[in-house]
C-alpha cells in the first residue's frame, strides 16, 4: 500500500510545473519542527514536574529546635544538651516503630549547614549557631500524618512537620502554567500552518484555474478536482513532515549533548523517555498529514463551489 | 424531442446592460446547427451558457430534458459528461500527452484503463495522430491540437457536441476535414452545434442557423431564411 501512495500519480492538473511548488513541504517542515519542539517540551517539563513531586511525595521532613534556655553553667548546659538528644532518640524510635513509616534518616550537622547557608550568606558563622535537628522521613501513600503529628508532640511539643504539600502545589502551578503556554504556542501554530496552507491551496487553484476549468467542464466532479489537490497536498506534506521531523530529532539530540555538557542541574529532571521519542517522531507527521489533508480538501471543495 | 431549450434567457456580466437577451429557441436532437453572427455579437457567450461554462442571468435554460435551475449540483458532472465542447483555444493540458488528454473525459467518468486504452488508440487513428499519441499539445501543429481537441470532445460519444470557431485556426483543407467529421458524427445521432463567422463553409456545407443579432437569436434554415 505504502509502495502503491509513493508511486508516481498522473495528476491531471500540473502541480510539478508551477513556481513554488514546495511551498507546502516548507510550510509543513517548518510546523513539524516547531510543534516537535514544543511537544519535546512540554513532555520534558511533565517528566520533570513528575520527578520532582515523586521526589516530594511520601516525604516528611520533621524539624525539632534546638532548646533556647538560658543556662548558668556547664553542667546545666550538659544536662540540656542531654535531654534533647535523648528526646531525638526517642523521636527517632517512635519512628521506626511506626508502620506507616519506611524509612527515616537523621540529618547530619554539616547538611543542615549547607542547606542553611545559601540563605545566611557566607558572613554568619554557623558553627556558633544552634541548628535544628532536621529528620528526613520515608512514609508509606496514604499515612496517618495527622497521628504522627500527635505522636511527635508528645514527645516534643516544639517539633514541627514539613509534609511539602505547598511546594508540590507550586511546582506544579509552575509546570502547569508553562506545559498551559507551550501548549498555546503548539495550538497556534499549527493554526498558522492550516491558514498557510488554505491560501497555498486557494493560490494553486488560482494558477491553475485554466487546467481546473476545462476538468469542471469536462464532466470532473468537484470531488474528483479536489481529489488532485488533497493528494499532492498530502504527498508534500508527508515529505516536508518527515524532513522537518528528523531537523527536530537531531535538535533535540544536540540540545540533549550540549546540556549534559555543561552539567546544568536543573536539565537533567528533562528526561525524553524512549516512549517519548516515539510520539515525537509520529505524532507530528501524523498531525501534519491529517491537517494538511482535511485543510486541502475543504479549501479545494470551497472554491470549487464558486464554479458555475 | 428538444435536446435544448432556452426560455427567456439573458446573460449580463457583472453590472452591465445584458449581452444576451430573450433568448427563446430550441434545439432538436440529431440536428445539425450553426451558430453565426459578427465577432462581439455574443457566439461564444451563448456556448458558453450551453456548455455549462456560465449561469444565465435570467431564464431558463434546458439540456436533456433537464430544467438547469433545479438540477443539484452534484448531478451537474453527469450532464457535462453528455456534451463534447471543442474550445476555440483548444484547452489542452500541456503538460499531458495526446493520449492522456483524449482519455480525460473518460478518466474523470471513472471508465476502466483497458477501456480509456483501446477507445483511445481508435480514436487516435480515425483523426489521423495514431503516431502522436505521446507527443505533448505545445509540440504539434494548429491543426493538430484541432484534432485532439475534437478527439477529446467526442470520445465519450455525447449526445451535444458544441465547437467554437472550429476551423478558425486551420488551413482550408483541414477545415473541410473537419467539417466531413462533424457530419459524420452528426450521421450518428450526436447533435452538433458549431459557431463561426466563416460564411464559406456555412455555404459550403449548409446547415440550420443560429444567428445571434442585437444580443437576440434568430432561427434560419439552411439557406439563411429566417424561420422564427
Amino acid at each position: 500500500m505504502a509502495k502503491r501512495f509513493f508511486a508516481k500519480y498522473d495528476y491531471d492538473i500540473a502541480f510539478d510545473e508551477e513556481v513554488g511548488t514546495n511551498l507546502i513541504s516548507w510550510n509543513t517542515g517548518l510546523m513539524v519542527f516547531f510543534v516537535t519542539l514544543t511537544l519535546a517540551v512540554n513532555l520534558m517539563l511533565s517528566s520533570m514536574s513528575k520527578t520532582w513531586v515523586e521526589g516530594l511525595s511520601g516525604a516528611l521532613t520533621i524539624e525539632v529546635r534546638p532548646p533556647l534556655v538560658a543556662v548558668d553553667t556547664e553542667k546545666n548546659a550538659q544536662a540540656v544538651d542531654e535531654e534533647f538528644k535523648n528526646k531525638i532518640k526517642d523521636i527517632m524510635s517512635m519512628l521506626r516503630k511506626n508502620i506507616d513509616v519506611k524509612e527515616t534518616r537523621l540529618l547530619a550537622d554539616s547538611e543542615v549547614r549547607d542547606l542553611i547557608k545559601p540563605w545566611m550568606g557566607d558572613n554568619i558563622a554557623l558553627e556558633t549557631m544552634p541548628l535544628p535537628t532536621l529528620i528526613d522521613v520515608r512514609i508509606n501513600e496514604g499515612a496517618n500524618v495527622t497521628q504522627l503529628k500527635l505522636d511527635l508532640t508528645k514527645i516534643e511539643p516544639s517539633a514541627t512537620i514539613d509534609s511539602h504539600s505547598d511546594t508540590i502545589k507550586d511546582i506544579q502551578k509552575v509546570m502547569n502554567t508553562a506545559s498551559g503556554f507551550v501548549s498555546l504556542l503548539t495550538i497556534l501554530i499549527v493554526f498558522l500552518a492550516t491558514i498557510s496552507i488554505s491560501g497555498i491551496i486557494r493560490s494553486k487553484l488560482m494558477i491553475h484555474r485554466d487546467e481546473v476549468e476545462t476538468l469542471h467542464l469536462i464532466g470532473a466532479s468537484n470531488e474528483y478536482i479536489a481529489r488532485q489537490f488533497r493528494h499532492h497536498t498530502l504527498n508534500k506534506t508527508i515529505k516536508g513532515a518527515v524532513v522537518g521531523m528528523i531537523f527536530t530529532i537531531v535538535t533535540l539530540l544536540i540540545i540533549g549533548s550540549v546540556t549534559e555538557t555543561l552539567n546544568a542541574s536543573v536539565i537533567s529532571y528533562m528526561q525524553v523517555m524512549p516512549w517519548h521519542w516515539l510520539l515525537l517522531a509520529i505524532a507530528p507527521v501524523v498531525l501534519g498529514a491529517v491537517i494538511a489533508h482535511l485543510t486541502a480538501q475543504a479549501a479545494s471543495l470551497r472554491e470549487l463551489s464558486k464554479l458555475p | 424531442m428538444s435536446l435544448v431549450k432556452f426560455s427567456d434567457v439573458g446573460l449580463r456580466y457583472s453590472t452591465g446592460e445584458e449581452i444576451l437577451h430573450d433568448l427563446n429557441f430550441e434545439i432538436e436532437s440529431g440536428s445539425f446547427h450553426y451558430l453565426t453572427g459578427p465577432s462581439g455579437a455574443g457566439k461564444t457567450s451563448l456556448m458558453k451558457l450551453l456548455y455549462l461554462g456560465q449561469k444565465p442571468t435570467r431564464g431558463i435554460v434546458s439540456l436533456f430534458g433537464n430544467d438547469l435551475t433545479r438540477v443539484k449540483p452534484n448531478a451537474m458532472p453527469e450532464i457535462r459528461r453528455q456534451i463534447g465542447v471543442v474550445f476555440q483555444d483548444f484547452r489542452l493540458l500541456n503538460h499531458m500527452s495526446t493520449f492522456d488528454n483524449i482519455a480525460l473525459p473518460l478518466r474523470v467518468a471513472g471508465i476502466n484503463e483497458q477501456h480509456i486504452k483501446k477507445n483511445v488508440t481508435e480514436l487516435l487513428q480515425w483523426v489521423g495522430l495514431g503516431d502522436r499519441l505521446s507527443a505533448r499539445p505545445p509540440t504539434l501543429s494548429g491543426g493538430e491540437q484541432q484534432r485532439i481537441a475534437i478527439a477529446r470532445a467526442v470520445i465519450n460519444r455525447p449526445k451535444l457536441l458544441l465547437a467554437d470557431e472550429p476551423t478558425g485556426s486551420v488551413d482550408e483543407n483541414i477545415g473541410i476535414k473537419l467539417m466531413s467529421l462533424f457530419e459524420n458524427l452528426n450521421r450518428h445521432g450526436t447533435t452538433v452545434i458549431i459557431a463561426t463567422h466563416n460564411e464559406d463553409l456555412v455555404r459550403r456545407f449548409p446547415h440550420p442557423r443560429l444567428k445571434i443579432e442585437n444580443g437576440m437569436v434568430h432561427m434560419q434554415d439552411k439557406k439563411g431564411t429566417k424561420v422564427a
